[in-house]
């Protein structure tokens, strides 16, 4: 299948991602990302140096994102199998975009939870 | 007519053995046979645990079909592969744009990974054409 010649991601979510329910590092964090564009460290409120999220699947070079490839998919999707906003992953948008009807017709076909209990 | 290329995934039911299967997606085959398609790849997958219960299936038998047919021939495919009984759930998805969007971008890709490469070979002849 197709899942031999894009590369899997490893782990939910990856580092870049603050989680869904990361209380302390939540919205703030993303002002001071916002922020520090600018000013470098030391422009959010907790002062610690964060690194800009780039585009995965723009960095590992997908350029066709298979709903059928539920591997990639996985990487896309936390615990509770919603689809996360942008500023989670840091996807360009239209990277985006393709995840998230791949993870649509995915769900329609079984392949991916809705949701999970 | 202008051909374009489909996938076609449908889900057979849990209680279906494998020369059910195998019966069923002929019937599908020919429902594009009979509109013109040609069939390009079958591929099966196999049972596989759904992700969630369909209507008390907890895993099915998942057929991959890859088809050649024009646009106006999919309307009378899925209609039919809707009342045919066995198939719990099917996506036929129309591939041929985004592959070949997919393919542009890799021959762009290559192209600016040649042009660099290039550049950088000559740079270094450059320079060592400097140091002589």
């Amino acid at each position: 299948m197709s899942d031999m010649e894009t590369p899997e991601f490893r782990g939910r979510g990856g580092e870049g991602r603050s989680g869904p329910g990361g209380g302390e590092r939540g919205a703030g964090g993303e002002r001071g990302e916002r922020g520090e564009r600018g000013k470098g460290p030391g422009g959010g409120k907790g002062g610690f140096f964060r690194r800009r999220k780039t585009c995965k699947l723009c960095s590992e070079k997908v350029d066709y994102v298979d709903y059928k490839n539920t591997k990639l998919l996985l990487a896309f999707i936390p615990e509770r199998a919603k689809i996360l906003p942008r500023r989670m992953f840091g996807t360009c948008a239209p990277c985006q975009r393709k995840v998230r009807t791949a993870i649509l017709r995915a769900r329609q076909m079984a392949l991916i939870p809705y949701s999970t209990e | 007519m202008s051909q374009r290329q489909y996938e076609i995934l449908f889900i057979a039911e849990q209680n279906l053995g494998e020369p059910e299967v195998e019966t069923l997606t002929n019937t599908v085959k020919g429902f594009i046979e009979k509109e013109n398609g040609a069939v390009e790849k079958i591929e099966k997958w196999g049972k596989k645990r759904l992700a969630y219960t369909i209507g008390k299936n907890r895993e099915g038998s998942y057929v991959l079909i890859v088809a050649n047919c024009p646009g106006s021939a999919m309307s009378e495919v899925e209609r039919r592969m809707r009342v045919t009984d066995g198939i719990l759930r099917f996506l036929a998805v129309r591939i041929d744009a985004e592959m070949k969007k997919a393919d542009r971008k890799k021959t762009i890709r290559g192209k600016k990974e040649s042009t660099r490469r290039a550049s950088v070979r000559e740079k270094d002849r450059g320079f060592e054409g400097g140091a002589q």
